[in-house]
């Protein structure tokens, strides 16, 4: 069986990579076994940052260079990110699961469907409360919304409940999680919602 | 006959087999005759995903891993054994039909829903839109082109 690919997209600093550094230990945890791709735009950044965290072998984190806009890889010429992902799926066939990271981008960006399986979109508090209003495409259409940096809401002015209610009202059915990476609050949610719908194992 | 695995309760599917719609139909169908065909309810949007958590409209729920190359069609046997086939329907799904009144409108129009990123179908004289949302916000985006080029919506078509 193939390895399940998952997308996590969202604002520049929203908190993307600090939620992989969240997920990987509670993923070991479960035995799921997880390799990564991080995409910046010109640097390697986010994957040096996880090659140092040691939470996975060095070689099980690659990275992808944008070069421009990050949504352009990862909906409308996605074949560098899967290229990343066969090439780790065929040195590592052991594995359940490939995380990739989009670059940071704006609330338009989401992922193809050639690419992942499932995706998840991330904004945080500090963007602004009114950001589910805001009707964008990504906070619509992906898998699962987290806002993340739910500990921090009453410093930027942010009503979390409210936040909250704002995107539910505009996903109607899909999930919506508010986490704290900085707390590890809620990020067992987030790993059970991928087991279910997505990472069958 | 396929490669699934059976366990208590849900069921992981992993290849396609063939098709109701063509090859597998007459198998299928003297099935169906014994009450002995689920089917799984595909939308549109979800047809290009290879992994899927589903229900069948029997209400037993499957997992649907298919290979990277496969795609999910109307009519796709995910399952077939003596007694049981498993077979998904993909739901044609809401579209908009553009219809452009000159060649300058219709690039125009072009280049406006390919900003958008819209999933288009070209048809002779039209373009049909793939609707992945509600069809206001669709609507909505529209509007703004309305002063720069000729076009209507054909509201037979939807
Ligand atoms: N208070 C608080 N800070 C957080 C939380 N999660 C992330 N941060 C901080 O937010 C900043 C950005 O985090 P990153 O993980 O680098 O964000 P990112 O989305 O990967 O950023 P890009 O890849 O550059 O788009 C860092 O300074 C983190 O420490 C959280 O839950 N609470
Ligand atoms: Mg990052």
């Amino acid at each position: 069986m193939t390895a399940a690919r998952v997308g996590i997209g969202g604002p520049v600093g929203c908190g993307k990579t600090a939620l992989i550094e969240q997920l990987l230990p509670e993923l070991a945890r479960l035995g799921i076994e997880t390799a990564v791709i991080t995409n910046d735009l010109v640097t390697d950044e986010d994957a040096e940052r996880l090659r140092k965290g040691g939470q996975l072998p060095a070689n099980r984190i690659l990275a992808v260079q944008a070069g421009a806009c990050p949504h352009t890889v990862i909906r409308e010429d996605p074949t560098l990110n899967m290229a990343a992902a066969d090439r780790l799926e065929a040195e590592f066939p052991e594995l359940d699961l490939i995380l990739i990271e989009s670059g940071g981008d704006n609330l338009a960006s989401t992922f193809s469907l050639d690419l992942v399986d499932w995706w998840m979109f991330v904004i945080d508090v500090a963007g602004g409360g009114d950001i589910p209003r805001k009707n964008g495409p990504g906070v619509l259409q992906c898998d699962l919304l987290v806002i993340n940096k739910s500990d921090i809401a009453p410093h930027v002015d942010v009503d979390l409940d409210q936040m909250i209610a704002d995107a539910k009202q505009v996903r109607g059915p899909k999930p919506v999680l508010a986490v704290s990476c900085r707390e590890r609050s809620r990020i067992a949610d987030i790993v059970s919602q991928l087991r279910r719908d997505v990472i069958f194992a | 006959m396929t490669a699934a695995s059976i366990s208590t309760k849900v069921m992981k599917l992993t290849s396609i087999e063939g098709s109701f719609n063509a090859d597998l139909h007459d198998i299928v169908h003297a099935l169906e005759h014994k009450g002995q065909v689920e089917f799984v309810h595909v939308s549109q949007a979800d047809a290009a995903r290879k992994r899927l958590r589903a229900e069948t409209d029997k209400g037993r729920e499957v997992q649907i891993v298919l290979p990277r190359s496969a795609s999910i069609k109307d009519g796709a046997v995910v399952h077939l054994s003596e007694d049981l086939a498993i077979v998904l329907r993909v739901d044609t799904g809401a579209r908009m039909v553009l219809v452009p009144h000159d060649i300058q409108s219709a690039m125009r129009l072009g280049h406006w829903c390919g900003n958008l990123h819209w999933k288009v179908e070209f048809n002779a004289g039209s373009m049909s839109v793939q609707l992945d949302g509600p069809e206001g916000q669709y609507r909505a985006r529209l509007q703004d082109l309305e002063s720069l080029a000729d076009f209507h919506i054909d509201e037979s078509a939807s």
